[in-house]
């Protein structure tokens, strides 16, 4: 995932490492959706259990 | 051939004060099932006809005040005395609960609905008063007596009616099939307010528009949110038909249009290719109300002292038609589309909404006036932790403009004050997404100082279940050359 100035914000350089968790994932149809997050996490070892979006309106 | 391009010739809005009706809605219902006692937490906060009426936000959705109003006059609106002056003349009316439930029954052709006698000897008159509302009312409905009305409560097969706070039921609504659930009383009235609400919307606009009759529609497309159909094609439709039918609307066929909530800006896109390609002349663009959506955020409001402000439900009714040269124009060549590749991320689809269009027209921020998206009341939604929608949609719509260089960082401020709306609109989704301001920007671009609004939507799928995508449209609405 790119974010708008093109840099991914989740690598395993930046320290965080997610390799052997299990994830859930809410995200917020007015801010981050979910499959943003999974996007950036998609390379950190991460299992996704669920995820999903919501919508407040 | 005469000129094709399509115009919007006419728009119109009414409101529904729906006190009665709130308990219906999708989150009462469930924690009043769960938790009798809640249905007098949330009667003691609902708010009397006047209040409604005279509600800041309520006037801007009817037209009797700008939206600048909602700048100028600071929050909270709903513990200010009630404004009573209009500005301009409205798009429509606020509706009184009783008028509405009584019409329940003139919509629906199935008798599903009965009202008690009184309460019709009573309403009767007053829709017969009504300009809006008594051609929709010659027919006497299905109606009870006390004893009869009680005995149909008694045996639980349907759903009473109630209006405001009285104990005391006024209508019935009998399941239409008990075990198809796709036709219980809460869907038949959940259809049914739909249907009424659209009509009602319809009728307010032939209504301010002696030019614009009911008969010349040849196409109605309706955009609500509700899901008509039987067990075996749930959400199959067509409730536009019906609409039409009930509007008077005898040359019309129809269909409907379904995107979650954005809805609207589609119907206004495919409504006006059909105008511009000669397939009709006339095209009415129809959303009905949403009952599901009342008093969705009842709780939070309850907690902080705030009002029930979900009372109400909301209709808008468009009309597209030939150029007539002074109706604003549906610019085709602007069209949004938010293509699966573009992903769900809110950056990419402003992108493919807004960047895109404004490349190809070769058009620069400063050359729209106005953009248009979700107007939801920040009113109903802080105090639910939601934020102020419209804002936050115009902070990042800044944002993105701002990343493809298209403003600079430093005009971004400056830019969500000037071409952003405030929110005003009920919290009745595709009402709320950009839809509700279509008449304001008729006004503003035919008798104001505006050249362009630029409107947008967005679709949540991803509530269905069948997609984590988001999808969205937009298109540009300009000044009669």
């Amino acid at each position: 995932m790119t974010m708008m100035d093109g840099r991914c914000p989740l690598t395993e350089k930046n320290h965080l490492n997610l390799r052997g968790k299990k994830l859930v994932i809410l995200g917020e149809r007015d801010g981050v959706p979910a499959p943003t997050i999974e996007q950036a996490i998609e390379n950190l070892g991460a299992e996704v259990i669920y995820s999903g979006t919501q919508c407040f309106v | 051939m005469s000129n094709l391009r399509p115009v919007i010739k006419a728009a119109s809005t009414v409101l529904i004060h729906s006190p009665g009706l709130v308990r219906y809605g999708s989150k009462p219902s469930r924690e009043i099932a769960a938790r009798p006692s809640r249905l007098q937490d949330l009667q003691r906060s609902l708010r009397t006809f006047s209040q409604a009426e005279g509600y800041l936000p309520n006037q801007v959705f009817l037209g009797k005040q700008s939206p600048q109003r909602l700048v100028e006059i600071e929050r909270p609106w709903f513990n200010r005395p009630p404004i009573t002056a209009s500005d301009f003349p409205p798009f429509g009316e606020l509706v009184e609960e009783e008028k509405f439930i009584a019409l329940l029954a003139a919509a629906d052709l199935f008798k599903h609905v009965s009202l008690l006698d009184r309460f019709w000897d009573d309403v009767k008159p007053l829709l017969d008063r009504s300009p809006l509302c008594a051609p929709l009312a010659r027919a006497t409905p299905s109606l009870l007596t006390r004893d009869q009305l009680g005995s149909e409560v008694g045996r639980g097969e349907g759903l009473p009616l109630f209006a405001g706070t009285d104990p005391e039921p006024v209508g019935w609504v009998r399941h239409g099939n008990a075990q198809d659930g796709s036709l219980t009383a809460p869907i038949l009235l959940e259809n049914l307010c739909c249907k009424l609400s659209a009509t009602l919307a319809a009728r307010a606009l032939f209504l301010q528009n002696g030019d614009i009759a009911a008969k010349d529609a040849h196409f109605v497309l309706s955009c609500s949110e509700e899901a008509v159909g039987d067990r075996y094609q749930r959400g199959g439709g067509n409730l536009a038909k019906a609409i039409a039918e009930f509007a008077g609307c005898d040359s019309a066929s129809g269909v409907d249009i379904k995107n979650f909530c954005a809805a609207p800006v589609p119907a206004i896109v495919i409504g006006a290719a059909m105008v511009q390609s000669a397939v009709v002349e006339n095209v009415l663009v129809v959303g009905g109300s949403s009952l599901p959506k009342l008093g969705m955020k009842f709780l939070y409001h309850l907690e902080k002292g705030v009002p029930i402000l979900e009372d109400l439900q909301a209709a808008v009714a468009v009309w597209i038609g030939r150029d007539d040269g002074r109706s604003p124009v549906v610019n085709l060549a602007s069209v949004g589309r938010h293509p699966v590749r573009s992903g769900a991320s809110l950056d990419q689809q402003l992108k493919a909404l807004i960047v895109g269009p404004l490349e190809r027209l070769d058009l620069a921020p400063a050359s729209v006036d106005k953009f248009i998206t979700e107007l939801h009341n920040p009113e109903v939604t802080i105090p639910a932790n939601g934020g102020d929608i419209p804002e936050r949609n115009y902070r990042m719509l800044a944002a993105v403009l701002a990343s493809c260089g298209k403003i600079t960082r430093g005009e971004m401020t400056e830019f969500i004050r000037a071409k952003g709306v405030p929110g005003y609109v009920p919290t009745q989704g595709h009402i709320a997404s950009a839809f509700a301001y279509v008449p304001h920007a008729l006004r503003g671009l035919t008798q104001g100082d505006l050249q362009r609004c630029f409107f947008f939507a967005r679709a949540s799928l991803f509530l269905g279940q069948m997609t984590q995508l988001s999808d969205g449209m937009s298109v540009l609405l300009e000044r009669h050359p």
